[in-house]
């Protein structure tokens, strides 16, 4: 097990300094010059040559990159062209709000999409199955802003139940104060008992994470329905029948541990993609999250922006991945003998 | 005769396919006495399984139509049962051992999870009470070191240690009736001998009856009491296993021992009876293995023999018995 977990931890490592490298040429050959950004477009050739000294532009490029990598592991990430903070100051101001609709959007999708594929497997080309598969397929193909629009003007615009957008009431957020500990309204609120601002941020959350929740839903439920339907036709399926286990032990334990795997799979990268990858979903619910701050920095040729955003998402990827193989080695001990 | 344990008449199963219905069994009749091992003999396709399974009523509900009946189990019709009625009985009162012993373990469990826990349910005790007896029930059947096995995951273990792990389940709530449904076909030659031994041995310190099922006569030779031929889902010879091997009634069952393999001989070297198909194809009229069979005359064309007695305690179903 330790030998296998080592050699994927290596593995991410080296995929992690892939990406670095990659992203960092390809933000260079981008044919806009930050430097100019920088200093504005009213500064005079010198201003223009100072800041380009001053961001090391002038260097070689491999000494860029050597730069750049030697502060990214002491936690300078560079300063936004955009914002003209740090970096990494940004990201914690945005993350907090992304994690918390991207957590909280997969928890729904998993705690429906899973049973419903079992469900579905188990009753194969019966009634519930059909409506599963409507169901998924819709949740994978309606576009992302459509299914936004739609709850809005149900719930919101039609039988005023919930919030159209942001995370807080205005005038909540103003008469109960939030003590920051994470950053997250949700998060803070809880730990702190401030019960008021937790349900209104909750009310706020629902929409987008319903949102969030579609596309990774219909992909979770095709994904377990599928693999449950292979497990169900093996042999020591027929064997746990012939020994009297129940219908439901069989399907949520002997079958479900063999066929989840490749759902571990979908939702560990799902997570990752979501995490920056859901502007539009941001800007319908004008939610200030990471893909907001991205889709800002790429707008804006904003490199060291777009480089920040650009590594935390690989360090989220390298991480489930790895996360994922301690999984899969815990569901099937044929994966350590390997 | 004594009181049958298991008595099947007038059983007919067909399933559901693609390309319209397919008549898998149809017994007229077949009888498994108390604590006696029946060889049930016939190729590969002759319903051998699908009877095992119509008994347990494992098959497909949805694909499979079961017709006629009854089939009693200790004179219950086990038809008329309901779904929860037949948990209580599946690996309690009828066991089953499976073909393949590497399929038949789930491979992400511990084999100590299935057996305990069956043992747990069954008998009604605690899963700690349950821990010993399946501990107990691994060294029935002369496994090493229970305890490691319990907690080994099937991949760990080799094809005979899995096989006995799966006859010490079946065997571990000491059930009435036991089919083994080609438990050593998936073994290599040394192992299916030992498990055969093991068998055998079994036999003597357990009250179950045992169905045998294999599509290798020769398999059966030395442990079965009394055998049953099955030809295209019907039983078409039933006897003691001495007269079954020394005076065969029926043709097929003639065909059968020609070709049992000799040790050493792999199975693509056997000596295939003639006209065989995987999927028996029956004619309209007369007897099903008329086409295939060298006896044969105008008659066998007409009418369907039925199981008719040949000596004591042999039947046959044949129109020109030996
Ligand atoms: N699930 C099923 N669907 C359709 N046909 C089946 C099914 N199971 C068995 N059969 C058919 O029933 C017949 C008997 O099969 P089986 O009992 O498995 O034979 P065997 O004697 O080799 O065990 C075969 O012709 C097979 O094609
Ligand atoms: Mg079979």
């Amino acid at each position: 097990m330790r030998t296998y977990l080592i050699r994927r931890l290596l593995l991410g490592v080296l995929v992690f300094l892939g990406l670095t490298l990659v992203t960092f040429f390809i933000a260079r050959v981008v044919p806009s010059d930050p430097a100019a950004r920088w200093v504005g477009p009213r500064a005079t050739v010198e201003q223009i040559a100072r800041a380009r000294a001053k961001l090391g532009l002038d260097k070689p490029i491999h000494v860029q990159y050597g730069r750049y990598m030697a502060d990214l592991v002491q936690g300078d990430w560079g300063t936004s062209i955009v914002t003209h903070q740090p970096v990494l100051r940004d990201i914690k101001t945005y993350l907090p709000a992304s994690l918390e609709l991207t957590i909280s959007g997969m928890i729904l999708a998993v705690i429906v999409g899973i049973p419903l594929g079992v469900i579905s497997a188990a009753h194969k080309d019966r009634a519930v199955d059909h409506l599963s598969r409507a169901f998924s397929i819709g949740a994978v193909s309606l576009p992302t802003f459509w299914v936004a629009m739609v709850l809005q003007l149900v719930f919101f615009g039609y039988l005023r139940l919930l919030p159209v957008g942001g995370e807080l009431d205005l005038a909540i957020k103003l008469a109960y104060p939030v003590h920051q500990i994470t950053g997250s309204y949700l998060v803070d609120s809880l730990i702190t008992g401030n019960w008021v601002v937790f349900a209104n941020a909750l009310l706020h959350l629902i929409l987008p994470a319903v949102t969030l929740a579609a596309y990774p839903l219909g992909l979770i439920t095709r994904m377990t329905r599928s693999s449950m339907l292979e497990v169900l036709n093996e042999d020591y399926i027929r064997v746990a029948r012939a020994y009297g286990m129940t219908e439901r032990r069989i399907t949520y334990l002997y079958a479900l541990k063999n066929a989840i795997g490749p759902t571990v799979t979908v939702i560990a990268l799902t997570v990752a993609y979501s995490l920056a990858g859901t502007f539009l979903i941001e800007a319908v619910f004008n939610w200030p999250g990471l893909g907001h701050y991205a889709a800002d920095a790429v707008l804006a040729a904003d490199y060291p922006a777009i480089m920040g955003v650009t590594i935390l998402v690989a360090i989220f990827y390298v991480a489930l991945n790895l996360a994922v193989d301690v999984v899969q080695a815990i569901l099937d001990p044929r994966i350590k003998a390997a | 005769m004594p009181e049958a344990i298991l008595e099947i008449r007038d059983l007919k199963v067909s399933f559901r396919t693609f390309s319209g219905r397919v008549q898998a069994v149809d017994i007229q009749s077949l009888a498994v006495l108390p604590q006696e091992i029946l060889g049930l003999v016939g190729e590969t396709g002759s319903g051998k399984s699908v009877t095992a399974s119509t008994v347990l009523r494992l098959l497909p509900e949805r694909k499979a139509i079961v017709e006629g009946g009854p089939v009693l189990f200790k004179g219950q019709d086990l038809l008329a049962k309901t779904e929860a009625e037949m948990r209580k009985i599946r690996g309690r009162e009828i066991a089953m051992i499976f073909q393949d012993p590497m399929s038949s373990l789930n491979p992400v469990f511990t084999v100590g999870e299935p057996l305990t826990r069956i043992i747990a349910i069954h008998q009604g005790v605690s899963l700690k009470e349950a821990r010993e007896r399946a501990l107990a029930a691994l060294g029935r059947v002369r496994l090493p070191n229970p305890d490691k096995i319990l907690g080994s995951y099937p991949h760990e273990l080799s094809g005979g240690m899995r096989q006995r792990v799966m006859i010490g389940m079946a065997l571990s709530s000491n059930p009435d009736l036991l089919f083994a449904d080609e438990p050593t076909t998936a073994l290599d030659v040394t192992i299916q001998a030992q498990i055969l031994r093991l068998i055998d041995d079994l036999r003597h310190e357990i009250k179950a009856s045992i169905v045998f099922i294999t599509h290798n006569l020769g398999v059966i030779a030395k442990v079965s009491d009394r055998v049953a031929v099955m030809y295209a889902g019907n039983v078409i010879e039933v006897g003691p296993t001495r007269d079954i091997f020394h005076r065969p009634a029926h043709p097929y069952t003639g065909l059968l021992l020609k070709a049992i393999p000799r040790l050493g001989e792999t199975r693509d070297k056997l000596p295939v009876i003639e006209g065989a198909v995987p999927v028996i194809r029956r004619p309209e009229t007369g007897c099903y293995f008329h086409p295939r069979c060298p006896r044969r005359d105008d008659a066998c064309r007409e009418a369907r023999p039925v199981l008719a007695p040949i000596g004591p305690g042999h039947y046959a179903a044949c129109g020109k018995p030996a």
